[in-house]
């Protein structure tokens, strides 16, 4: 989580521009025994991860490259059924990962007995800000006032989670900062039956996508706290940064693409490569911001220390609340 | 409205978008025909081309997918007594046996009329009172879920017929079956006995298909002699006599329109859609009939709820997928996934702000029943093709596309295993003498059911809120009802306490239906208790009437 996104993105974009150029030559470098990688979502058709590579699916069989690739979806276990399928995949570059911070919530939670470093990051793509919701009923209006109503409550509001995933961590680690506790109410399979909760009032609590936070206020619906993100997001300016109310945290959902353990650096190379064209594209990127995702290319090595921070923010949260493993 | 409609149509009916739907549908009728590829397979594979397209075009494709799809199942549901998506479960019923006593001609007549009622009734909800009813579907809170839940699981009780310890066993050992696997909140593994591949659990559609399409083709090629016969019996040609089975339809007009009622309002709450109004609707349509002794044979009404109800449940999850931005389906869900990707982002506001999307899915629902009935005549012809090829051919074909479609759905290899156990399963039980379709049932709100309870145990331990809560009442008394209607059949018309049945049931409805919030439900209420009034004094004066005929 200590990437700056926006600032990335910006940097990016200059070097990008310089190395467009060179992108070609490795593709010919590498020959793969497939014709079409396939490339396993761990989650179901239509949902968030499945259309943003469904996207990239498109972009790279329009593009130049060898080899496509091909959307798998694998739901099941909180995404951790398709990791253990990528994980025991043969390291040919044949069998491509998506993946976002579930991966290190199912090692926390024991559903997977190996991390990220069970795999060969290739490429982070997209980062895609958490929003701090809340039904229209509450009686609070802002941030402040909500971390006021859980502190003369703790443990006694109901937060629409998916247990023991990453929007249940969103608030773990809002809880660790800020000295608060929440009582989570679980709603597994994604963000719209949360939603769902959020607007008939069985729930007070839960992150909200962009797509809700931009229509659903207006009318009073749903309320929107804060962006856990360093800038506040162009679509929807009127809600602030945790930053900016004083809470040191910032949380995203970060996509990107593995390899299983073992895949020669070429290989790696070779689909990091193919993945950057995509990103580059101008249409790409302002299809993404409409979401509220921002597409933030970084390579295997800048990819890989990545997750090292990360996996450390999510395992200090996990040894200081003593969940999952650490119990 | 109509300006709205003015302003769709000409993004509608251009030819470009005409054809995509006809092809939509085609695909649509051949997935849905084939047992074991489901409707949401269809529209997954069409996802990617919409893309490219603009937004009306890409969804009323996915519409023309989804429509033909809901449809096709009927074909092989009639035709081979497998229903060929879980919308169809309870369109076998009574179309197989129709279809085998020598009027498949007339079954699948009735099939095809009876989805296309249910889904006209759906698109003029559609378009009447959409944001209206879509706003039931957000008073609907975990607690009231699992109180619907319990309610369909009372309709075992009469699927069963008369063997009911049987089917209670059966419709048990589906829960049974549901809670193996990962446990739906935390994933932690039960019931695995330490066997990885379970862990996976079963999935409740590789149970559905290896249940009544493998469990049923052994039954049928039991001995070399019956393997070798050809599904039709003798052969004799089809004719499809489409004017006879429209009055036939049309006649039964009442239970159209129920079933399509049941269908829309199973559409409108999020839940498992489809699969589920099919057999509400059957249930109720059995209950409501004088003939309920024929159900189970090749009853005209049998067929007729299941279609019309699961082509109205589409119309229904659009209703909240527009409304609400909310899915109500798998089907749905994938419609708003491509509706995002054209940055279109469903609301309470999104029928007034972008009319022409809006009502171009309105009337590209209207116009994919009107593709749908014409298409269905076409690929009818083919369909009905196969009550020529010989069982065991059938089986080996059938076998194949069930495995390839389990496959497909996720990827995982364990499903084709499970269809596989469920088979030989589906067999034994049949062989035995056990109604199968309550453990279907109890497979597929199994796991509904333990989503919605730990959502309400996690906010309390307080279980009076099921009787608090207007919905939750109202869907357990009317559970209480349901287990003992068998009683008061058997007894209607013989004892003398029967008689007061129906206006004991408007009248301890009408308290839930009082307490909901609004003016028109407490006034239906009030209605309610004056009908079940009326109906009591009627039965009382009657009864003080000597009766002549003994």
């Amino acid at each position: 989580m200590k990437i700056n996104a926006l600032a990335v993105k910006g940097m990016l974009a200059g070097i990008a521009s310089i190395f467009a150029v060179s992108a070609t030559p490795a593709q010919a470098a590498v020959e793969l025994p497939c014709s079409t990688a396939k490339l396993i979502v761990p989650w179901g058709p239509g949902g968030g991860t499945a259309v943003i590579f469904g996207i990239f699916e498109k972009a790279i069989e329009a593009s130049d490259a060898p080899t496509k690739i091909k959307v798998v979806t694998m739901p099941g276990q909180g995404g951790g059924a398709g990791a253990k399928e990528a994980h025991a995949a043969k390291p040919d570059g044949c069998t491509l990962f998506a993946i976002h911070q579930h991966l290190v919530v199912n090692y926390i939670n024991g559903v997977t007995d190996f991390s990220w470093d069970g795999f060969e990051p290739v490429a982070m793509l997209t980062d895609t800000p958490e929003i701090i919701g809340a039904g229209g009923h509450v009686d609070y209006d802002d941030l402040e006032g909500m971390l006021a109503a859980a502190k003369a409550n703790p443990g006694g509001i109901p937060t629409g989670v998916s247990m023991g995933a990453t929007s249940h961590f969103l608030w773990i680690m809002l809880g660790a900062k800020t000295g608060t506790d929440f009582q989570y109410v679980p709603f597994q399979g994604g963000t719209a039956g949360r939603i769902t909760g959020l607007l008939n009032g069985s729930i007070d609590l839960g992150g909200i996508n962009m797509a809700a936070a931009r229509t659903q206020r207006d009318d009073g619906a749903l309320k929107a706290f804060a962006i856990a993100a360093d800038e506040r997001s162009d679509l929807i300016p009127d809600v602030p940064t945790l930053k900016e109310l004083g809470v040191d945290m910032n949380y995203s959902l970060t996509r990107g693409i593995m390899l299983p353990k073992g895949t020669p650096k070429e290989i790696v190379d070779y689909w990091a490569e193919v993945f950057k064209g995509p990103t580059e594209d101008e249409g790409f990127v302002a299809e993404q911001a409409a979401k509220g995702t921002a597409v933030v290319y970084l390579g295997p090595e800048e990819y890989q220390a990545w997750w090292k921070d990360t996996e450390g923010d999510f395992l200090d949260a996990a040894k200081e609340l003593k969940v999952g493993r650490f119990q | 409205m109509f300006e709205n409609l003015v302003l769709a149509a000409p993004e509608l009916f251009t030819l470009s978008t005409m054809m995509l739907m006809m092809v939509g549908t085609v695909a649509g009728l051949l997935a849905g025909a084939v047992p074991g590829f489901t409707i949401a397979m269809a529209v997954v594979l069409v996802l990617p081309f919409t893309f490219s397209m603009s937004p009306v075009q890409g969804l009323a494709t996915m519409i023309a997918v989804y429509v033909g799809g809901l449809s096709g199942g009927l074909m092989s549901g009639i035709l081979t007594g497998i229903p060929g998506t879980p919308s169809s479960v309870a369109t076998t019923f009574d179309g197989y046996p129709l279809a085998r006593s020598g009027q498949p001609g007339l079954a699948l007549g009735i099939g095809v009329w009876s989805s296309f009622f249910g889904g006209i009734f759906a698109a003029l909800v559609l378009m009447l009172v959409a944001p209206q009813l879509a706003l039931i579907g957000l008073e609907f809170q975990p607690v009231d879920y699992f109180s619907l839940i319990i309610f369909a699981l009372t309709v075992t009780a009469s699927l069963a017929g008369d063997q009911m310890v049987k089917g209670l066993m059966s419709g048990l050992f589906g829960l049974l079956i549901a809670t193996v696997g990962s446990d739906v909140v935390f994933g932690q593994p039960r019931f695995t006995f330490g066997i990885d591949r379970l862990e996976q659990g079963f999935a409740f559609l590789p149970v559905l298909v290896g249940i009544f399409a493998f469990g049923r083709l052994l039954g049928d090629v039991n001995t070399s002699e019956k393997a070798h016969q050809p599904l039709g019996g003798e052969t004799h040609v089809v004719h499809i006599n489409y004017l006879a089975a429209a009055r036939e339809v049309l006649s039964r007009w009442t239970n159209v329109l129920r079933s399509s009622a049941i269908g829309v309002f199973v559409g409108v709450l999020p839940a498992a859609g489809s699969t589920i109004s099919n057999v509400l609707a059957y249930d109720q349509a059995k209950k409501a009939s004088k003939e309920h002794d024929e159900f189970g044979k090749g009853a005209v009404d049998g067929i007729i709820a299941p279609e019309a109800a699961n082509n109205a449940t589409a119309g229904g999850a659009l209703i909240v997928m527009m409304a609400l931005g909310l899915p109500g389906d798998i089907m749905t869900a994938i419609m708003l996934g491509a509706l995002l990707i054209h940055d279109v982002i469903p609301s309470p506001s999104f029928i007034t702000d972008e009319p022409t999307i809006a009502y171009s899915i309105f009337l590209a629902f209207f116009v994919a029943n009107f593709m749908m009935l014409v298409l269905q005549s076409f690929t009818l012809r083919g369909f009905v093709l196969i009550t020529k090829v010989k069982l065991y051919m059938l089986t080996g074909v059938i076998l194949f596309y069930c495995a390839l479609g389990m496959f497909a759905l996720n990827n995982i290899s364990w499903d084709m295993w499970t269809l596989f156990f469920f088979g030989i399963l589906g067999f034994l039980m049949r062989a035995l003498g056990f109604p199968v379709v309550p453990l279907v049932l109890g497979v597929v709100l199994g796991s509904i059911a333990e989503a919605r309870l730990s959502q309400v145990f996690a906010r309390s331990d307080d279980i009076m809120v099921f009787l608090t809560r207007p919905w939750s009442l109202f869907f357990l008394l009317l559970a209480c009802f349901s287990i003992v209607f068998p009683i008061y059949q058997k007894h209607r018309g013989k004892a003398w306490w029967a008689g007061f049945y129906p206006s004991l049931l408007l009248i301890v409805m009408a308290y839930p239906v009082f307490l909901m919030p609004g003016t028109i439900r407490p006034v239906a209420a009030g209605l309610m208790v004056l009908a079940g009034l009326i109906i009591a004094v009627l039965h009382l004066r009657r009864d003080r009437t000597p009766q002549s005929a003994e």
